[in-house]
């Protein structure tokens, strides 16, 4: 039986995913989750399980994908069972301050990047610009710098895959560089390969909050060598936010209060979307559960469907745990230090999709409890889960010594990532991560000028039901993007199909707040500005995000990007508009996404 | 989804079946498919899916007409 994809999604699949010989197709698309499960379940054999077991388990793996409930991140999908066989999607480098340490960086990034995944560095620990070298009596240049080279490479290597290698490069607020590196993507042109993020400290945060001057520190002996004032950087940082949402901002306390293992090091950076904090020289896999398919009947109305939520959690944790022995590693290290915690992150898709079946407004307080319920619940099938593959397998070979010790016996470090869903969130015709709609309706338009209207099916649906359904409104929805201010649809029809852009800031920032309470790594979301917004009102939302406990924050303002210009091969865009078909493109969990063909873009220039 | 109206009806002829017997063989309403060949109506994932699995040399790609979103947004 074929899976039923939407044939949006098949197209996807056909053009990025699927084993291809020059133009031939070698595979379906039920071959390729076939190909998946046979391989994630074919671990077992090392835990001494039996070929009927493990049959029985690829099946209940494939089903698990072919229903569209959970989708594994798309090295997963796309190199399982192939040559590849790099299945992560995260990965973090360590940058050594010397000219060996940079070097090699770049090359290990430049392997990552050629297998699909994308790298988070931080550069703290680079000297600052003008220090002196001491073999050669010299001056450093400083992180700024280095990163240029850094980007060259990415460029470079970019042009031989097809997908390009996203990088996030943070550097903490108190390094001395730090104004040099806020204002290091204030040129279009430069560090296009690069999304930028500030390691923000509490130290930083107090001396905002009591507008006062904080240390700078050089980065080998924590040494205080000047000071700032805390409110004129941040005032910096917004400016540049406001006018093209770089740099981000990344909460290193509220990351490093959530590591399970501080006595094996510090996290100092996370992944490019920010999702994904981790050590140096760590990878993680992850995957998410669909959740618009988690509801069911109750009585009269509709309900979250806790049983299914529970199932597939629970063989989600299982499936992701067997990625981490199936995975071919880019490097020795790498595997090294992944073996040690054996962190995954699970987490959800179609949660905007989800709300609009369950009648809720996105921006309200419903469904912020919503996002804890879900959450909440996730985390704790997910942990009962792990305990139960540690009593089989193991504990994660980190754990003396970690939080966990003689609290709880897991088989991984963490268990729960809110990822930005970009292309699998497209495979399965649902909503982006835990990011809200971005339309009500869509216009197709075939290549020979005829168009044709997609709109939202639970709108259309409930438009039938509710008897306020005509070929007008449809026309009309089309015509705006979105329900607001439509005379024939109810009021509370309006506020359930609220779209990215009407919602206030404050709500994206709660929702992202309330699944951060209850997830163990980060949430990937972008929080959307109007065009009109204020740098004030962008310095707030930093702030709250701060109070409620975020790990980061990425925002954009519509339209700020308008001007930049993505080059894919010979194809110049805007970047409003999909470089390979033209579609106009999402901002969403740190990334640009296209809605039509699935091209993204982690990078933005 | 738009579907090549010009490359299906070519299949139907290879395989010698009439338009309702693929629809047959498919599982769907004659007139579902009937509107989905002619451009009445966008193909949706029961179509293409009983299409691909009547004619598995076929892809999604070559079944259907390249077509592009317009995300339509008015200032607000």
């Amino acid at each position: 039986m074929n899976v039923k994809l939407t044939p949006n999604s098949r197209l996807v699949l056909e053009k990025r995913y699927l084993k291809k010989d020059q133009d031939k197709l070698l595979e379906t698309p039920e071959d390729m989750f076939y190909r998946v499960a046979q391989v994630v379940a074919g671990v077992e054999e090392r835990y001494g399980k039996r070929n009927t077991e493990i049959q029985s388990l690829t099946k209940a793996f494939y089903n698990l994908m072919a229903n569209l409930e959970f989708m594994p991140n798309s090295p997963t999908l796309m190199n399982a069972g192939r040559d590849l066989g790099q299945l992560s999607a995260c990965f973090v480098l360590p940058v050594e301050d010397s000219m060996e340490g940079i070097f090699d960086a770049i090359k290990n990034a430049a392997i990552i990047h050629k297998s699909g995944g994308g790298t988070g560095f931080s550069f703290s620990r680079l000297r600052p610009k003008n220090s002196t070298v001491r073999s050669t009596g010299g001056v450093a240049s400083g992180p700024v710098s280095f990163m240029k080279v850094f980007n060259a490479a990415t460029e470079a290597v970019k042009q031989g895959g097809t997908r390009r290698g996203a990088n996030l490069g943070l550097l903490r607020v108190d390094h001395p560089d730090i104004l040099e590196f806020i204002a290091c993507k204030e040129n279009n042109h430069e560090m296009t390969n690069f999304n930028i993020s500030v390691g923000i400290t509490r130290e930083f945060m107090r001396a905002l909050q009591e507008d006062k001057p904080y240390h700078l520190r050089e980065p080998h002996t924590g040494s205080v060598v000047a000071q700032l004032s805390a409110s004129e950087v941040f005032d910096k940082m917004m400016e540049h936010a406001w006018l093209n949402g770089e740099p981000g901002v990344v909460f290193l306390d509220a990351m490093n209060d959530g590591n399970p293992t501080p006595n094996v090091g510090e996290i100092e950076t996370c992944n490019p979307c920010g999702e994904q904090p981790l050590l140096p020289n760590e990878a993680c896999n992850l995957g998410s559960i669909n959740l618009k398919l988690m509801v069911t009947k109750e009585g009269d109305g509709v309900g979250i469907d806790w049983e299914r939520l529970r199932r597939v959690t629970r063989l989600a944790v299982h499936f992701l745990d067997n990625v981490i022995d199936a995975n071919q590693y880019p490097l020795p290290d790498i595997e090294k230090t992944t073996k040690a915690n054996r962190k995954i992150g699970l987490g959800v898709m179609g949660f905007a999709d989800m709300l609009t079946i369950l009648k809720l407004s996105y921006a309200s307080e419903e469904a912020v409890q919503v996002a804890k319920k879900i959450m909440s619940f996730i985390q704790e099938e997910a942990r009962k889960e792990s305990e139960r593959l540690a009593a089989e397998r193991g504990v994660f070979p980190n754990y003396v010594g970690s939080i966990y010790e003689g609290v709880r016996k897991l088989r991984n470090a963490t268990l729960t990532t809110i990822a930005p869903t970009g292309t699998i969130s497209m495979i399965c015709g649902v909503s982006s991560g835990v990011e809200p709609l971005f339309a009500v309706a869509y216009t197709k338009t075939v290549m020979d000028g005829t168009s044709l209207i997609e709109v939202n099916p639970t709108f259309e649906n409930l438009a039938k039901d509710y008897g306020f359904y005509s070929e007008e409104l449809m026309q009309n929805v089309v015509k705006q993007g979105t329900v607001r201010g439509l005379n024939d649809v109810p009021n509370w029809v309006q506020k359930i199909f609220i779209t990215a852009q009407e919602i206030d800031p404050e709500w994206h920032v709660k929702i992202q707040a309330a699944f951060q309470t209850f997830t163990d790594n980060a949430v990937s979301k972008t929080i959307n500005f109007p065009h009109t917004a204020t740098k004030e009102e962008i310095a707030k939302a930093y702030l709250l995000a701060y109070e409620l406990g975020c790990k980061g924050l990425t925002v954009y303002r519509d339209g700020s990007r308008e001007e930049q210009v993505v080059t894919t091969g010979t194809t110049k865009a805007k970047l409003t508009h999909c470089p390979e078909c033209g579609a106009e493109l999402n901002h969403e969990s740190g990334c640009v996404n296209c809605p039509n063909c699935a091209y993204s873009l982690c990078h933005i220039s | 989804m738009n579907l090549s109206k010009e490359k299906i009806t070519d299949l139907i002829q290879q395989k010698g079946i009439s338009q309702n017997e693929l629809a047959r063989l498919m599982n769907v309403a004659q007139g579902s498919l009937s509107n989905a060949l002619s451009g009445r109506r966008s193909a949706g994932r029961k179509i293409l899916s009983g299409l691909l699995s009547i004619f598995p040399k076929e892809t999604a790609a070559s079944l259907t007409i390249m077509e592009r979103i317009n995300k339509r947004r008015e200032p607000i």
